[in-house]
């Protein structure tokens, strides 16, 4: 009986069966670190859609900025506002786990253009990000 | 005997029990990693959403700064080369339509944009097109190319005009003159030179009489009658009457302006010294017509005024 019953089951020894689990454990351990992988980018997305409409805002603040100076006296004027070293307002101001800087450059240039930037950047586990949009703008009201 | 039997039936249960985990998570894994690609797709999307539309703000500004009156490249017939993100940037097309195109914009200064101004009618149309990507001539092939259109029109406010000139009643000795009794039927006034362009937008005269006059305002070149005006006389007082269109005087014209004197009816005269300037406008000399003829009077006097005619002068 025993002997009917080891000879049937040859194939199983202890080594095979190690191997079959390691097998089944390295596809499983793969399976999974791509799926944390997979929700640490979806991580990445929502902060990257967090991080344009911030660095969206920090454009627009400036534009605003330059239709204040240029429309209405009192709040400065285009020259004032061209040589506005850093934008005052986001001094990085901290949203939460975001940092905006907001500057303008003027390098070669035109007296009445400007090059504004905004740049958003955050940190998450694989590492810092950063997101940055710029627009020039002119002082063309009349 | 019934321990083997037991192993028998139950044989392959680990196959199967390792190929339904596996298969399962496997599935989690993919529509996982597919989620998170679409959502990294959306949030590049937006990045370049943005990249093409502030290109596109870029060139309507552009298109926006020199349109105004200070440059005003758009309604010159030989455009200069005009100048924004710190390069000189060629017109394309012919007047009244231009297009051109603005490359290394955006914060990689791969963005370009194309802009079109068409300036045919009253209203400006400005069409910018942005693009995150683009090479000099603003072309690329690349899938990842977003487009992002900006259209505007507006209407350019007409630049204010100057003050108001009258250089005949603003001269001193212009308008307190002598009477003339019983001169004749014919237009009297004088011949003047605009040294501004600008529009003349009123016609003036002093008659003794207060009978109805017609103040008419000729091309000193061909003696066409660009404008007139039917005016009351108020016994020596100054009357003017408002053109409905205004006319639009070129630097360096001549034109004249007279007011016909009718029949039996007495007029002003009086000694001054022409020509000279006031204000915009150089006062040449008096002109005096012939008998009866509402024509351009083409007859000169330096030294006498006679009329009393004068005009509304506004540079613009």
């Amino acid at each position: 009986m025993i002997k009917l019953f080891k000879q049937k089951n040859r194939a199983f020894t202890l080594v095979e069966t190690l191997i079959a689990l390691s097998i089944f454990s390295v596809s499983i351990i793969a399976m999974m670190s791509i799926l944390g992988g997979g929700i640490a980018n979806t991580n990445y997305a929502k902060n990257k859609m967090t991080a344009s409409y911030l660095a969206q805002e920090g454009i627009e603040y400036v534009r605003n900025m330059r239709d204040n100076a240029v429309l209405y006296t009192g709040s400065g004027n285009w020259t004032s506002f061209r040589n506005t070293p850093y934008i005052s307002y986001p001094t990085p101001v901290d949203f939460i786990g975001f940092t905006r800087e907001v500057w303008l450059d003027k390098s070669g240039l035109g007296p009445d253009e400007v090059k504004i930037f905004s740049t958003v950047s955050w940190t998450q586990g694989s590492g810092p990000f950063s997101i940055t949009f710029s627009e020039n703008l002119f002082n063309w009201v009349e | 005997m019934m321990n083997i039997k037991k192993i028998k039936k139950n044989k392959g249960f680990v196959l199967l029990f390792v190929i339904v985990i596996s298969s399962i998570i496997l599935a989690i894994t993919l529509s996982i990693m597919n989620i998170s690609l679409k959502e990294i797709k959306f949030g590049t999307s937006a990045r370049d959403t943005n990249d093409a539309f502030f290109a596109a703000d870029t060139g309507a500004e552009c298109a926006l700064f020199n349109d105004k009156s200070t440059v005003n490249a758009f309604t010159n017939p030989s455009p200069p080369t005009i100048t924004c993100n710190g390069s000189s940037v060629v017109l394309n097309g012919t007047s009244p339509i231009w297009n051109f195109v603005l490359s290394g914009l955006g914060s990689g200064g791969q963005g370009c944009a194309k802009v079109t101004v068409n300036k045919s009618s009253s209203t400006t149309a400005i069409i910018s097109k942005g693009y995150n990507l683009g090479d000099a001539s603003c072309l690329s092939s690349s899938t990842n190319r977003v487009e992002r259109e900006l259209q505007m029109t507006f209407v350019a406010s007409s630049p204010p005009l100057g003050p108001v000139e009258n250089p005949c009643r603003n001269y001193n000795s212009c308008g307190a003159g002598s009477l003339a009794t019983n001169p004749g039927p014919f237009n009297q006034g004088y011949k003047f030179t605009v040294n501004k362009n600008g529009v003349i937008n009123a016609l003036w005269a002093k008659t003794p009489d207060n009978l109805t006059h017609t103040v008419r305002l000729y091309d000193n070149v061909d003696g066409s009658v660009l404008a007139s005006v039917d005016i009351n006389g108020n016994t020596g007082m100054w009357v003017s009457g408002n053109l409905t269109t205004p006319v639009s005087v070129i630097s360096g014209h001549s034109y004249v302006v007279a007011v016909r004197i009718t029949i039996g009816n007495s007029s002003y005269y009086e000694p001054v010294s022409m020509p000279f300037t006031a204000g915009n406008i150089t006062v040449n000399e008096s002109r005096l017509g012939t008998w009866g003829s509402d024509a351009i009077p083409t007859s000169v006097n330096v030294t006498y005024m006679y009329g009393i005619a004068d005009i509304t002068f506004q540079t613009n």
